[in-house]
């Protein structure tokens, strides 16, 4: 018996010591946790904000926005008619599928031109190489709304107008994703490929079969960041896209403000609130990815 | 009311091409002409002349061929785009040859695509413009000119400052879609608290308070709302137009801070006739007539709403609905919630304020016919459908609008019986249109930050100074 207790005490005292070694916590690493959720609340309090809101009818959203109230956060009344309205009377659901489209073509697109690209601007040697990177690295620095007018009429010239494809077309070649890919596809050891050509691999087979695998991180964040721009795209469509039924979403959310005389402001919040979760909800399934594609890709 | 037409009204505007490309924020010129068929010679009303009611269409009789016809135009709600989808399909019944494609976008981006479309030379048969663009699409020869397919009838019974805005050397460059000149909306429930006279509940377009009266009301009710603990209700509510806030948007709304105080019944050569044209007769001064005496007491006017706290130096949405702002200025639009969704507070209305004169603007959307359009009679005679009698009932129905049209305002009960509706009556026929230039966008992209400037506590004189400048410097390339 004896022996027990004088077993027990020391047990006893180490975990007590070990508890007392754990609750003094690095200021530093304290800063920083609460520095982070400062900034994660900064971020997320207005998607949470607008997600609440959504839950209010209009009238109630004019009534309770200002002065500032535990109100203007949370719905008095919660409702899902602005919901209601949205899918039934705005066809929310045609317009997710056409930008869910729109988003998808680009995004295969961009995979398949900014792969390539990259991969001879990485790893082929033919003349003009450097020169011709250098002007694709160009491009990235003319902004949408300098060509907007011969680029409708060249995409207009196509026949294209009011199509799927006239929404991503224009951007099938990114600057941005040849240069990601180019900086991923360069890690690879040059090794790699001389062994597959000894063993008789031609260029496309040690492009598929050994490169291709060894830029999934990169790839990730291309996809990731092609399906947040081409997601949040606005102007182009608006251009390009005059079939009502065929628009995206944002471009038909951004018509349920332009009268301020009569608001929408639930059917509004409810369509924001549903456009941003797709965003949220990848960013944060993707976010390791991307942030390892960034890595190994040597943008940092 | 005895008016006389403003030097922008009559107007000569002479600009080239050129000028109108230099621009830059104005819409860029198209090269096309108008059709060549030979129009038909009786003006007036069409029963039985054509396959449906063409309203004030005076154009040939329209082609058999295939073709199809493009709109652009703003979004609405789903039940306002339904009489204008039906107004579609009934057009159709009656020409099947021509087929409709509509094309709504948002409100604020109806300007930015027009500019697009007419640089590229594709544009819409029919563009929703607006009438203080009247000199840009007359100038860059964007539009048709309406007269040759329109009725005279019909151009005469648009409220004639509507009309007068969308004409330019007797040619009118669009039609007005609806009325929405600006009174005074109140809430009687800030004023019974605080104590305060309401305005005067009066019909008459001249006889609202002054903008000391008005000033003098709201500082009786702030400072009574903020002794008693109240810091959220201002006097006015933050400004709902163009980029809200102070400096929102001159054509709509602050403009009339310095036009009431100038007088189109003054000489010419007087200030204060001078303040309420705005600029020159040739559409390209505004050294003397945004900056003069009159035009910066009206501004300090507007300057002693934020000085003193009587409206928000910031932007606070649907401040006037949300019952936190003894007043605002609106048209019927507000009058229209209120009664079909219940008003969350006691209103009324009053009329414009006065400074030497009553003062509303009267910018109104309006749609225009593209020049380059391949079918000039049969988007003209497609406008004059969708402008007719029964398709303008059923979408003011809709809306809530006021007609742009006298003799639709005149058949409605409610505008000989109720005091709001004629009191709105009044107004369209007694509102101002914004002083006409080719440069109409750099004059109010030039105003409005110096707006902002004023309201946000800058020298009143030397910021107007400087606005003036800018100007005139701004419009130099359309000379």
């Amino acid at each position: 018996m004896s022996e027990n207790v004088d077993t027990d005490l020391p047990v006893a005292a180490i975990q007590s010591s070990a508890l007392s070694k754990r609750a003094p916590r690095d200021p530093v690493s304290l800063i920083g946790t609460i520095s982070l959720s400062l900034i994660a609340f900064a971020f997320a309090f207005p998607i949470a904000w607008a997600a609440l809101t959504s839950l209010k009818s209009t009238s109630s959203v004019i009534a309770t926005r200002y002065p500032l109230t535990v109100w203007s956060f949370f719905p008095p009344h919660p409702t899902l008619e602005n919901y209601v309205f949205l899918f039934n009377e705005l066809k929310l659901g045609r317009h997710l599928l056409n930008t869910a489209i729109a988003s998808s073509g680009q995004v295969l697109l961009v995979v398949i031109t900014s792969t390539l690209a990259g991969y001879a601007f990485a790893r082929l040697r033919f003349p003009g190489r450097e020169g011709l990177f250098a002007l694709t690295l160009l491009t990235a620095f003319i902004p949408l709304e300098v060509i907007l007018v011969p680029l409708y009429q060249v995409v207009s010239g196509m026949g294209l107008t009011s199509t799927y494809a006239a929404l991503f077309l224009p951007f099938a070649a990114q600057p941005f994703g040849i240069y990601l890919m180019r900086q991923s596809f360069r890690q690879i050891p040059p090794e790699l490929d001389d062994a597959a050509r000894v063993d008789g691999a031609g260029t496309w087979r040690i492009f598929w079969r050994i490169a291709m695998p060894n830029v999934r991180p990169a790839l990730a964040t291309l996809v990731l960041i092609q399906f947040i721009w081409s997601w949040n795209a606005y102007l182009w469509p608006l251009v390009i896209m005059q079939d009502p039924d065929k628009q995206i979403v944002q471009v038909m959310l951004a018509g349920l403000k332009g009268s301020p005389n009569y608001s929408l402001d639930g059917p509004l919040f409810a369509g924001l609130t549903f456009v941003t979760v797709p965003l949220v909800v990848m960013a944060i399934l993707l976010q390791r990815y991307y942030v390892r594609g960034l890595m190994t890709s040597g943008i940092r | 009311m005895n008016r006389t037409p403003s030097t922008a009204r009559s107007g000569t505007f002479i600009a080239s091409r050129r000028s109108v490309l230099l621009g830059g924020a104005s819409l860029i010129a198209a090269v096309a002409a108008p059709g060549s068929r030979v129009l038909a010679a009786s003006p007036g009303s069409n029963p039985g002349k054509y396959k449906a009611d063409l309203g004030g269409y005076i154009g040939p009789k329209l082609s058999d061929a295939p073709m199809t016809l493009r709109v652009l135009r703003q979004e609405f709600s789903p039940e306002i785009n339904a009489p204008i989808r039906a107004a579609y399909t009934a057009f159709k019944e009656a020409y099947p040859n021509i087929t409709i494609e509509e094309e709504r976008i948002p409100y604020g981006d109806l300007a930015k695509k027009v500019q697009l479309y007419v640089a590229s030379g594709s544009a819409p048969d029919i563009m929703m413009g607006s009438t203080e663009l009247a000199p840009v699409y007359s100038a860059g020869k964007i539009a048709v000119p309406l007269n040759d397919y329109f009725s005279q009838d019909f151009i005469q019974d648009i409220y004639a400052p509507l009309r007068e805005s969308a004409t330019i050397d007797g040619k009118v460059m669009c039609l007005a879609w609806e009325s929405n000149s600006s009174f005074l909306y109140f809430n009687r429930d800030i004023f019974k608290r605080a104590g305060v006279a309401t305005p005067p509940e009066v019909i008459e377009m001249e006889g609202g308070w002054t903008a000391d009266q008005y000033i003098n009301a709201l500082r009786a009710i702030t400072e009574k709302a903020r002794k008693s603990g109240d810091q959220a209700t201002f006097g006015l509510a933050s400004s709902r137009f163009g980029n809200r806030g102070p400096g929102s948007n001159y054509s709509q709304l602050e403009s009339m801070w310095v036009r009431m105080m100038g007088d189109p019944r003054a000489p010419k050569d007087s200030t204060a006739y001078k303040t309420f044209a705005g600029i020159s007769e040739n559409g390209q001064i505004a050294t003397g007539y945004l900056d003069t005496p009159e035009a910066i007491k009206g501004m300090t006017n507007y300057q002693t709403l934020f000085k003193e706290d009587l409206s928000p130096k910031g932007i606070v949405a649907d401040q006037y609905k949300g019952g936190v702002a003894a007043t605002d200025f609106s048209s019927m639009a507000f009058a229209n919630t209120f009664r079909s969704q219940g008003a969350p507070f006691d209103w009324g209305v009053s009329p414009p304020l006065r400074g030497a004169i009553g003062f509303a603007s009267n910018v109104a959307d309006a749609p225009f016919i593209y020049s380059g359009s391949p079918h000039i009679p049969e988007a003209a005679a497609l406008l004059a459908f969708l402008l007719n009698d029964t398709n303008r009932r059923a979408f003011y129905a809709a809306r809530g609008s006021m007609p742009s049209r006298q003799s639709l305002t005149n058949e409605m009960p409610e505008y000989k019986s109720d005091p709001v509706n004629m009191l709105a009556a009044n107004v369209a026929a007694g509102a101002y249109g914004p002083p006409k230039s080719v440069g109409w966008l750099d004059y109010v992209n030039a105003v409005n930050p110096a707006v902002k400037d004023i309201a946000l506590g800058v020298d009143v004189a030397d910021r107007l100074h400087t606005a003036a400048r800018q100007v005139d410097r701004l419009l130099v390339k359309y000379r």
